[in-house]
């Protein structure tokens, strides 16, 4: 199977073929390297808005973390530098601690509660909405965490309370002794969602905290309630802010997060899409727009071009298929015209023969005196003499037409020329009443050329122009510029014209539609004009519409390189 | 004024020989042999003949070869080529090598007998010239 043009496709199909791969080879010369670049900068732009997002996230972590890390940080710090202001003793006051408490709440409004513990454990002293005083922490974890530690964050936990809440420590002197005191401040785990919420002021934040056992401890806008298991797996965070990225339902979420300093949790940031959402969807369909009108842009011009070079190459294989026409015409031409030089000498010698003969013949009959039937004999050998004749011009057109023809080359206005074959013929038209009209445009270049050689084109089609036209009849003779540096005659009668299966073989040798009662219709007359023109660098055509008289359309170049 | 004598060579003896009797009717003096080879062959053996009718395609020697040695014989003798084809640059190189004329079978006998004629006189000139000089 062959899907080439030339291969089993016809010559149309080839051309489609062709079209389609030129289209086809185009579009991807053109398209593909559109696609690449187009990527390129998809991906270009959104690394740059991802860039962008991550650093502001970035910048918003660590505001949300120092923020964060203040808040609890004053806390403890303002507890510790108003226990400091007090005596050991009148920490475990219970007056002194209620004066202190409303000191505290004065400022930091969301502490529960109070409570001052000893180095056993047990809570001396205790403001609050609870009845905890006397109760004895010892065992409970965050006790024993910050026992021996300065200040102490607590995780979440419900504790007798049963309320979600976190403790914050300050400790002083050294533990295990008399003077060992801590003081114990809770606060309910609500208002670190309600800070976050204060501080969180973009939409597109989500703002929690996560416990190092990897479950919520606030709220989450996206991964649900307190105690509800975070998805990412946050066991690797530092105090430096970490950023990450995934996609959810086709959308980056870019995920910041942050040990806080001194507390048991990690502070998480996640934020959906990038920071300028909207310009980067404006973007990508302005992105998208363009470049889609790009593709279908080439496609259309490539389409167009293509369509252009496989018509321009379309019309160069007519021209070819012309010219091959044309050079198998003159080659047949010339092939026909050796054999009629040979055919032509093979005869000429019999022919001389035959001459001689009659010659003799009639000679003997003059010179005898008393020769019977002497008129006779001469009538006779006359009428022989003449078929010779006949004969002989016939083989002397033969190789006229197939000899090569000397030039004898010169400059010469193509109108002198006509108007010289003209006043050969003219008498005779004037006999027959044909009329015979001149439009010579008489501004025309002179052209290099043989005068004799086209006397006899013009001569002979003049002569076939006369004989085809009746009594009143017109033979018109005109001839005009034409580009590109060309000379063209247009030889018109007003005859019955010829039809289209004549013109064919018109220029073909022995082809003729005369009647065979003169000399003339040999057949030989247009194949040797044929031949001459080409000689001359020329070209020779005719047209004749149905209706109408033939028309012969004769070109000669300004310059022709003949040969002499 | 004595008969013009002809030198007629041609391969097509049937030709040859009709035209020498007729020429002979119009009182030339003719001698006709086929090959360009006999030609020489009767010059060499003393034949001096006014004009030479040569023909082009011959077996053997052609008539243009043949030409040049009938004019190492005889320097004056005029010829005149009969040609069955009309590859007209053989005529025309005959001419150069100093043919008189040449015409083209078949022939017309009154157009022969006229260059017959004009070549004889021209070489009755010839000779002329060259006797007064020799004087």
């Amino acid at each position: 199977m062959s899907d080439e043009p030339g291969g089993s496709l016809n010559r149309k199909q080839g051309y489609a073929y062709l079209q389609r791969l030129f289209v086809a080879a185009a579009f991807i010369a053109v398209v593909l390297p559109l696609a690449v670049i187009t990527l390129l900068g998809f991906f270009q732009y959104r690394s740059l808005f991802e860039r962008d997002t991550s650093d502001k996230l970035r910048l918003d972590t660590q505001s949300a973390k120092q923020s964060f890390e203040f808040h609890i940080q004053e806390t403890l710090s303002t507890m510790d530098v108003v226990a400091q202001g007090y005596s050991y003793g009148e920490l475990f006051d219970q007056s002194k601690l209620d004066t202190l408490f409303i000191r505290l709440r004065n400022e930091y409004w969301w502490v529960v509660d109070l409570g001052t513990l000893d180095s056993s454990g047990v809570q001396r002293a205790y403001v609050g909405p609870y009845l905890f005083q006397g109760i004895n922490y010892s065992d409970q974890e965050w006790f024993q965490n910050a026992y021996s530690r300065k200040t102490y964050v607590s995780d979440i936990f419900t504790g007798y309370r049963g309320v979600p809440h976190f403790v914050v420590t300050v400790t002083s002197g050294a533990p295990g002794t008399d003077r060992y005191w801590m003081l114990r401040a809770s606060i309910d785990s609500e208002h670190l969602s309600n800070y976050i919420t204060t501080i969180n002021t973009d939409d597109s934040i989500d703002m929690f905290l996560v416990g190092v056992d990897g479950t919520l401890r606030t709220q989450s806008r996206n991964h649900g309630k307190i105690g509800d298991v975070y998805s990412v797996d946050l066991s690797t965070a530092g105090n430096n802010i970490a950023l990450g990225q995934r996609d959810e339902q086709g959308s980056p979420v870019i995920v910041a997060s942050t040990k806080l300093e001194g507390m048991p949790w990690i502070l998480v940031l996640e934020r959906r899409g990038y920071v300028y959402g909207d310009t980067w969807n404006q973007f990508q369909m302005q992105f998208i727009a363009i470049v889609v009108a790009c593709a279908l842009l080439a496609l259309y011009i490539m389409f167009r071009v293509t369509r252009a070079m496989v018509s321009m190459i379309k019309r160069a294989d007519e021209r070819r298929d012309e010219m091959l026409a044309e050079a198998q015409h003159t080659a047949k031409l010339a092939s026909v015209g050796q054999l009629a030089a040979g055919v032509a000498h093979e005869i000429n010698n019999p022919l001389a023969i035959i001459n001689e003969k009659i010659g003799l013949i009639r000679d003997l009959t003059e010179y005898s005196e008393d020769f019977p039937q002497r008129d006779r004999f001469l009538v006779l050998t006359d009428g022989a003499a003449s078929a010779v004749k006949r004969c002989k011009d016939i083989t002397h057109r033969l190789l006229g037409f197939a000899r090569r023809m000397e030039v004898e080359k010169e400059k010469l206005h193509i109108n002198d020329v006509i108007r010289e074959v003209v006043s050969f013929v003219e008498k005779e038209a004037l006999y027959r009443d044909i009329k015979l009209d001149l439009v010579l445009d008489d501004t025309l270049p002179r052209i290099e050329s043989d005068r004799g050689h086209l006397q006899q084109i013009f001569l002979n089609i003049l002569n076939n122009a006369l004989d085809a036209v009746e009594k009143n009849g017109t033979v018109t003779i005109a001839t005009m510029a034409k580009k590109p540096r060309t000379v063209r005659t247009i030889i018109t009668d007003t005859g019955p014209g010829i039809p289209q299966n004549v013109i064919k073989h018109i220029f073909e040798p022995f082809f003729t539609t005369k009647i065979k009662n003169e000399a003339s219709g040999t057949g030989l007359g247009l194949s040797i004009t044929y031949g001459i023109v080409k000689k001359l660098c020329g070209h020779i055509s005719v047209e004749s519409p149905p209706g109408e008289g033939a028309k012969f359309i004769i070109d000669f170049p300004i310059e022709c390189d003949l040969e002499e | 004024m004595s008969a013009i004598e002809i030198l007629l060579v041609d391969d097509e003896i049937e030709f040859a020989e009709t035209l020498a009797e007729r020429l002979r009717l119009r009182s030339f003096k003719v001698t006709v042999v086929s090959r360009a080879d006999e030609a020489l062959t009767v010059l060499d053996a003393g034949l001096r003949p006014d004009v030479v009718l040569l023909d082009i395609k011959m077996p053997g020697l052609n008539g243009l070869d043949a030409l040049g040695e009938i004019k190492l014989r005889d320097p004056d003798v005029e010829a005149i080529f009969l040609t069955g084809h009309s590859v007209a640059s053989s005529s025309i190189e005959g001419m150069k090598r100093g043919a008189f004329d040449y015409l083209m079978k078949p022939i017309d006998i009154a157009e022969l007998i006229s260059k017959i004629e004009q070549a004889a006189e021209k070489r009755k000139e010839k000779s002329g010239g060259a006797d007064g000089q020799s004087v």
